[in-house]
C-alpha cells in the first residue's frame, strides 16, 4: 500500500508529512512528530488514552487514518496551555488530584474539553432527560460520568476526575460569559 | 488513499480499484486493521462527501446520508424526526466513537450489536445503494443478512426512513454502566397511520428479530383514535410474548439458564419500551 503526502495543522503549527497510508493519527503524532503526550493504551478505541481534538471534536486518534485528515486542525494535550497558563481543565485536574500515574490524563483532559463543549452546545447524552428545554445541558455528576465513559482510568481516579470536570465546566462557562 | 468529494467520484474510485475498501468513521475498520485482521490494499475515504453527511426530506420520509455520525443523529433536531434512532445513536459506544462512527458504517458492518439495526428494522427502512450502474433500493435487512450484498463498486449512499410523527423508544441492556455493547436491545415505534406497533429485538441473534405476532396482537388492543393507553398487564404480556418469540423454549428439556436470563431481559425491555411509547 502506498504513501500519501498530507498537511495537518497540529497545535496551530502546519506539519507536512509523507506517510504510509495505514498510519494512524496516534502513530503520526508519537512516532513522526515526537508528541508523546497522547498515549496509546489499547489501540482499539476502548480506553480513550489517545483522545485528541480534531476540528474541535474529541476522537480516538488510534482509530483515525492520518492521511484521511489532510488539512484538519488537531489539538493534543501539548497544545492546550498558552504561555505559562494552564488550560482551566488542566488546572482543575491538578487542583483536584484527578490522577495517580497520569497515563490516562492527557486523554481525560482532551475528552473533558470535548465534553464541556458538547454540553454547552446543547448536545444531549444517553442520560439527558428526553423532555427538556433547548440550550446547554447542565453538567451534573451523572452527565459527566456518562460523557466521560470513553476514558478508562486504571488507577481509579474517577471520583476526583468528576470533581475536576465539574469545576472546569464552571470555569469555562464563566470565561465564556 | 483517495478522498473523493462526491458520491459519483467515490463510486468511480471504487470501480477503478476493486480491491479498495471504503472507510467512513473508521471505528470498526481501524479496530480490525490495528488487530492485524485486515490489511486493505487501498482505501477510499468517505468523510469529505458532504451530500451524505446530512439528511433531506422526500415524500413523508427522511433520506439520511450514510455518513451521518452517531453524534449528529443524537442531537435534538434529529431526535424530533426519528426519536428511536437518536436514542440508539446516543448509546452507540463512548462519545469519541460516536463523534466518528456513522450510520452507514453501522449498517455495512452488520454486527449483531449494531444499535441502529433494530431501529431500522422496526422502521422498515430501506437503503439506497449507489454503484457504477446507477442506484438501487433494498430493505436494510436484505443487505445486513447478506441476501443481497453490496456489489463491486457499490456504496451505501442513503437510508430511507419513514417519519411517523408518533412516540418511539430504544432501550439497551449492557454489561457495564455507561455505553457498552448491547446484550439485548429493543426498538419500538408506533405507526398511527397504519394502526400498528412495530418492534425489533437486537443483539440476541445475528440479525434484529421482529416479534410479528406479538406486534399484531398488541396493535389490535390499542384504541388508536383514543388515549392509546393499555393496562399494565397488557404491556407485561406483550413483553413476554415478544421475548418468547425471539428466544423460544427448546423442543426438549429446559432452556439453558443464561438464555432464560436473556429472555427475561428482553421481556423487561419490550414491556418498558411499550409502556414508554404509550405513556
Ligand atoms: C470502543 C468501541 C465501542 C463501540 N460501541 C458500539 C456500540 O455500543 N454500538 C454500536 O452499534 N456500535 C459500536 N461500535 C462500532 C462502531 O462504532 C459502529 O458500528 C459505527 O457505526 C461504524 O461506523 P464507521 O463510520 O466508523 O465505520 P467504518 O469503520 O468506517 O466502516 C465499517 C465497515 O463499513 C464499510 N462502510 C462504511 N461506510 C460505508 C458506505 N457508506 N458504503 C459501503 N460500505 C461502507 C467499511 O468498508 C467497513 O467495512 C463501537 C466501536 C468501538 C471501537
Ligand atoms: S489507544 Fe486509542 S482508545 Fe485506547
Ligand atoms: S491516573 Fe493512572 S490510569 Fe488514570
Amino acid at each position: 500500500m502506498g504513501r500519501t503526502a498530507v498537511t495537518l495543522e497540529i497545535n496551530a503549527q502546519s506539519c507536512a508529512f509523507d506517510l504510509d497510508n495505514r498510519t494512524t493519527l496516534l502513530d503520526a503524532l508519537r512516532e513522526h512528530l515526537g508528541l508523546t503526550g497522547t498515549k496509546k493504551g489499547c489501540d482499539h478505541g476502548q480506553c480513550g488514552a489517545c483522545t485528541v481534538l480534531v476540528d474541535g471534536m474529541r476522537m480516538n486518534s488510534c482509530l483515525l487514518l492520518a492521511v484521511a485528515l489532510d488539512g484538519a486542525q488537531i489539538i493534543t494535550v501539548e497544545g492546550l496551555s498558552s504561555d505559562a497558563a494552564l488550560h482551566p481543565v488542566q488546572q482543575a485536574f491538578i487542583d483536584h488530584d484527578a490522577f495517580q500515574c497520569g497515563y490516562c490524563t492527557p486523554g481525560q483532559i482532551c475528552s473533558a474539553i470535548g465534553a464541556i463543549t458538547e454540553a454547552a452546545s446543547g448536545w444531549p447524552s444517553a442520560v439527558t432527560p428526553q423532555e427538556r428545554p433547548l440550550g446547554p445541558v447542565p453538567l451534573t455528576a451523572p452527565e459527566i460520568r456518562e460523557r466521560m465513559s470513553g476514558n478508562l482510568c486504571r488507577c481509579g481516579a474517577y471520583v476526583n476526575i468528576v470533581n475536576a470536570v465539574t469545576e472546569a465546566a464552571e470555569a469555562v462557562g464563566e470565561a465564556a460569559r | 488513499m483517495t478522498l473523493p468529494t462526491s458520491l459519483d467520484e467515490a463510486v468511480a474510485a471504487l470501480a477503478a480499484m476493486p480491491a479498495a475498501v471504503p472507510v467512513a468513521g473508521g471505528t470498526d475498520l481501524m479496530s480490525a486493521v490495528n488487530s492485524g485482521l485486515l490489511r486493505p490494499a487501498a482505501l477510499v475515504g468517505l468523510g469529505r462527501i458532504s451530500e451524505i453527511r446530512g439528511w433531506q426530506y422526500a415524500d413523508g420520509n427522511a433520506l439520511l446520508g450514510a455518513c451521518l455520525t452517531h453524534a449528529r443523529m443524537g442531537r435534538s433536531d434529529f431526535a424530533a424526526l426519528i426519536p428511536a434512532l437518536a436514542m440508539a445513536a446516543r448509546a452507540a459506544g463512548p462519545p469519541q466513537i460516536r463523534n466518528a462512527g456513522t450510520l452507514g458504517g453501522n449498517i455495512a458492518n452488520a454486527a449483531p450489536t449494531g444499535d441502529a439495526l433494530p431501529v431500522l428494522a422496526a422502521l422498515e427502512a430501506t437503503v439506497v445503494l449507489a454503484g457504477p450502474d446507477g442506484t438501487r433500493e433494498i430493505p436494510v435487512g436484505h443487505l445486513t443478512a447478506g441476501h443481497d450484498p453490496l456489489r463491486p463498486g457499490e456504496l451505501l449512499a442513503y437510508v430511507r426512513a419513514p417519519l411517523l410523527h408518533a412516540p418511539q423508544t430504544f432501550l439497551k441492556a449492557t454489561t457495564r454502566t455507561g455505553p457498552g455493547r448491547a446484550t439485548a436491545s429493543v426498538a419500538l415505534v408506533l405507526d398511527p397511520a397504519r394502526r400498528g406497533v412495530r418492534c425489533a429485538i437486537g443483539a440476541v441473534a445475528p440479525m434484529p428479530l421482529r416479534p410479528l405476532e406479538a406486534e399484531r396482537w398488541v396493535s389490535g388492543l390499542i384504541d388508536w383514535d383514543g388515549s392509546r393507553a393499555l393496562e399494565p398487564e397488557a404491556c407485561t404480556a406483550f413483553g413476554d410474548y415478544a421475548a418468547m418469540s425471539c428466544i423460544p423454549d427448546p423442543a426438549e428439556g429446559e432452556l439453558p439458564l443464561a438464555l432464560a436470563h436473556l429472555r427475561r431481559t428482553v421481556a423487561a425491555l419490550a414491556r418498558r419500551a411499550l409502556e414508554r411509547a404509550l405513556s
